[in-house]
């Protein structure tokens, strides 16, 4: 047990602590105090750093405060009213999480792209529309397609919270009489306040990290936040200043996120489903019709409506015009010089193939490696007694969770582009791309692994000790199926995480193992509009469909306990 | 005889197909204690939160106080705070968030009592529940036991008219119910509330009622005295759910006159014709035990020989039909014997339906 205990110790602190700490370690060589210094003080402070931040903190804000407006009361109106069709509004408001970024961001500029920065145009400029630069580029867009994608996750939170407040005490308090608003105020706010805090911060944090959409709708008008501008220093090979980015990144993200998880406690992100709870809901009286079709006009236009429009515009002859007619060039034509200058379809293109393997394999390679890792976690964390180790276990495997993708890829190059120990450079092999993965998701992996191994009671694993089996044969014969159909389900999560990932993958890609998200990323900014929204689409499904299967499992792990 | 101060008619209550509660009739004199007692999923609960007004009558009627506060056919549905109701939880339902204080207040702020009319209530109600000391704490800070008091205080401060008490003891440990039932019994002797309170426990019912409405599949059996639920229980259901141990309910087949169980010959059948169908009710306690067949004896085999302060309660098998027996004396039997149940000359009493009761014998 020590044993196994001071294995996965070791594996963590490779995997987490030693990329972070060789990251801060460079960037205090002379060449990364020098880049500290070029980065904070000096002429180019002001577009290096202080613009990038002031407009890094106000999104985060306004994702905060949007997605939290958003989540909560939509959580509100599913968990506690007696709103039509809540179970679809709750279906639908979980799907904005689950689609990658950069979908909702290229989706939102397929619809609203106007003439500014030249190129195409978006759909509503075709129809005739004056789409305003606003509109367009920088912040507002940035902030909405960031909230459509957030607000799922503070849906999610507030939800659970609310589902978990024990309907008596919403009784007792209606038993006295107080107005709707009396019990909200009085009771039920309180309660889940916590809930609702930390999904405001972590909406902030979320809103700070992110780096599709400040890419695709900002970099166009030089709207800069921490993250572009840490992946513009290291893409033209200013790697020290993209270090010292990446430091001030993770301090400000990593800061706010320990916040918020301190406060709502580390709540999983698991699925809302309906508990039967006897509480009469909240009766919404000749309010229930129009709260019903504003929470399924923006469920509609924010789970639905990105896919579409990728979709479609993937097949439009001339990108964001109806009036160029419909092709199935970008998914099924073969090369020809007159379109995409030669660009066959996506599913012809043989780059396009390769990135799709290489996807599918590291999703199926990191979902591997994170689930092991993350069962050996948690049965470390249930069962062993090295105090210290454990804790030294449960801090690094939660860590991860604070860094915003981008500024891990930065740290990962830092600590394997050159050789360690007797480990060759494991920068451009898809080696590095797994590591990064499984360190990327092992908190929620750990968490998986944690949850699992704690439904197997300690009893039963005596009961074989009895028998004389020794630790591996327990593991493999008792533990190991109890946790198994848990595991899988966690193990598909994960997967989708990777495959629709762009801000980790991005920095430590290389054209030998292309990704699906990367190469559309790239597309969309060489002007190739339906390759890329063809290839966002075929992401969008696989991590929709590949979630809708891990729900399934979840909800069908345990048959031995579905009778209670 | 005064009015009602609860007045239920002809309620029911339906979830999807099924009917929690099934035409209920009850009329609670004022300042009673009525128990409803019942097997689990008998609808007691149900009838309870239909009180409360938690939930809607599918039809009929509810009166508190001479008002209709609920009632089907007119659509009337009175909300909980204003029927001068006052509910304690089975899970206490204390705001975790409030201290105890601020848990009692709380009702009284919305209430719009005076600050000076409030702290003087609290104070009260505390000092009423001998928990003057726990004012600051928060409720995980308390024991079960504490939490208890907190709950039925925080009920009682409005001064609802009726209490309304959901299985509230069936939290706490043994002694713990023991203390809290005398406790019950001095705040319904100091506020004078009619209470209405639900468990399946019948220790409880029998100590604190003044009234017991003994319910069965949503349906009330009987409503009567704890007393006259044990001497005349109305039908054979309250007979084989009531009483430590519950009597025995035989079915008998009139036959020549008499009335036959298996080849056992009970008793005269009186007037009832050849062939029909009664359920007799034996006591434990008219039962005797003997080593020897004879008139009125029934073979059984011992199941359990259970001794209770000087007697023994016999529980034996005759067939698949559980019998029984209380002896006035210390046995010494194996598990597995073969003994014979003397049954008196006639039964304590004899129902025409069993109301599908399968079970009793």
């Amino acid at each position: 047990m020590a044993l196994l205990s001071a294995g996965v110790g070791a594996i963590l602190c490779l995997l987490v602590l030693a990329p972070l700490v060789r990251l801060v370690a460079v960037t205090l060589t002379p060449d990364g105090l020098r880049a500290w210094q070029e980065v904070a003080a000096s002429e180019l402070s002001r577009n290096l750093l202080w613009r990038p931040i002031v407009n890094t903190l106000a999104i985060g804000l306004a994702v905060g405060a949007g997605a939290t407006l958003l989540g909560s009361a939509l959580a509100w109106l599913v968990v506690l009213t007696d709103v039509p069709g809540r179970r679809l509004i709750g279906v639908l408001a979980s799907v904005p999480f689950i689609l990658p970024s950069f979908a909702v961001a290229l989706a939102w500029e397929a619809a609203f792209r106007n003439g500014r920065v030249g190129g195409h145009v978006g759909l509503l400029q075709n129809l005739g529309l004056a789409v305003p630069d606003w509109i367009a580029w920088g912040i507002v867009p940035v902030v909405a397609t960031l909230i459509v994608h957030y607000y799922s996750l503070t849906f999610a939170l507030v939800a659970a919270a609310l589902a978990a407040v024990n309907a008596d005490l919403l009784e007792a308090g209606a038993m006295t009489g107080a107005s709707q608003a009396r019990l909200m105020g009085g009771i039920t706010l309180p309660l889940v306040l916590p809930a609702v805090v930390a999904a405001a911060l972590l909406g902030f944090a979320e809103g700070v990290s992110n780096f599709a959409a400040p890419a695709i709708l900002g970099l166009p008008v030089r709207f800069h936040t921490l993250s572009t501008r840490l992946f513009g220093a290291i893409s033209i090979g200013q790697v020290e200043r993209g270090y010292v980015l990446s430091v001030i990144l993770i301090a400000v993200a990593g800061a706010l996120l320990l916040v918020g998880t301190r406060l709502g406690g580390r709540r999983s992100f698991a699925v809302i489903t309906g508990k039967g709870s006897r509480y009469a809901r909240v009766r919404l009286g000749r309010w229930r019709w129009p709260a019903c079709g504003a929470a399924l006009a923006i469920c509609g236009l924010t789970a639905v409506a990105p896919g579409v429009t990728l979709l479609a515009s993937s097949f439009l002859h001339q990108p964001g015009a109806f009036a160029g007619g419909w092709t199935t060039h970008y998914w099924l034509g073969p090369s020809s010089p007159e379109i995409a200058q030669g660009q066959p379809g996506i599913l012809r293109n043989p780059q396009v193939l390769h990135a799709a393997g290489t996807t599918l394999g590291l999703g199926a390679a990191v979902a591997v490696a994170a689930t092991v890792l993350g069962v050996a976690v948690g049965y470390c964390l249930a069962r062993s007694r090295v105090r210290w180790l454990t804790g030294l276990i449960a801090q690094l495997s939660y860590l991860p969770i604070l860094l915003p993708g981008i500024a891990l890829g930065a740290a990962f190059i830092a600590q394997f582009a050159r050789p360690l120990g007797p480990l060759p450079p494991l920068y451009g092999t898809f080696a590095i791309l797994v590591v990064a993965g499984a360190a990327y998701t092992l908190p929620f992996a750990s968490q998986a692994g944690r949850a699992a191994v704690a439904q197997v009671s300690t009893d039963l694993e005596e009961a074989s000790l009895m028998a004389g089996a020794t630790l591996p044969r327990r593991f493999v014969a008792i533990v190991a199926p109890l946790v198994a159909r848990g595991m899988l389900a966690a193990a598909a999560l994960v997967f989708v995480k990777i495959v629709r990932d762009l801000s980790l993958m991005l920095l430590l890609m290389t054209p030998t193992t292309p990704l699906l998200s990367v190469v559309a990323f790239r597309y969309a900014s060489e002007g190739f509009v339906q390759f890329a929204n063809a290839i966002t689409t075929v992401v969008v499904a696989i991590s929709v469909g590949v979630t809708w299967l891990a729900r399934r499992l979840q909800r069908s792990t345990q048959p031995w306990m579905d009778h209670d | 005889m005064t009015e009602p101060a609860i007045e239920v008619r002809k309620l029911w209550k339906r979830f999807g197909q099924v009917d929690a509660v099934a035409g209920v009739d009850l009329d609670v004199p004022p300042g009673a204690f009525l128990v409803l007692l019942g097997p689990s999923g008998c609808g007691k609960t149900t009838v309870l939160r239909l009180l409360a007004g938690l939930e809607e009558p599918t039809t009929g009627e509810i009166r508190i106080g001479g008002r209709t506060v609920a009632s089907g056919a007119q659509g009337t549905m009175v909300p909980p705070a204003g029927r001068g109701a006052g509910l304690v939880f089975q899970s206490y339902a204390l705001w975790p968030h409030m201290t105890v204080w601020g848990n009692i207040e709380w009702p009284l702020k919305v209430a719009r009592w005076s600050p000076a009319d409030r702290s003087a209530r609290v104070r009260e109600v505390l000092s009423l529940l001998s928990i003057e000391d726990l004012e600051g704490r928060y409720p995980s800070e308390i024991s079960g036991g504490q939490q208890q008091r907190v709950a039925i205080a925080r009920t009682l401060a409005p001064r609802p008219r009726v209490l309304l008490f959901d299985e509230p003891l069936s939290n706490l440990d043994a002694k713990l119910r023991v203390e809290m039932r005398a406790e019950l019994l001095r705040i319904h002797r100091a506020t004078g509330a009619t209470s209405v309170y639900v468990t399946h426990d019948q220790i409880e019912a029998l100590a604190l009622a003044t009234h017991v409405a003994v319910m069965r599949e949503g349906r009330i059996e009987q409503v009567a005295p704890p007393a006259d639920i044990l001497a005349t229980p109305a039908t054979p259901f309250v007979a084989t759910f009531v009483g430590t141990p519950p009597g025995n309910v035989v079915p008998a087949v009139v036959h020549e006159g008499r009335f036959w169980w298996h080849d056992v010959d009970l008793a005269p059948a009186g007037g009832v014709s050849e062939g029909e169908r009664r359920w007799l009710l034996y006591r434990p306690e008219q039962i005797s035990v003997c080593a020897e067949p004879g008139p009125r004896r029934v073979q059984v085999t011992l199941a359990e020989a259970l001794p209770l302060v000087g007697r023994t309660v016999l529980t034996c098998w005759h067939g698949s039909s559980r019998i029984t027996a209380v002896v006035d004396r210390v046995v010494r039997l194996d598990p597995g014997a073969t003994l014979y149940l003397g049954l008196p000359d006639a039964p304590a009493t004899s129902y025409a339906d069993n109301g599908s009761q399968a079970g009793g014998a």
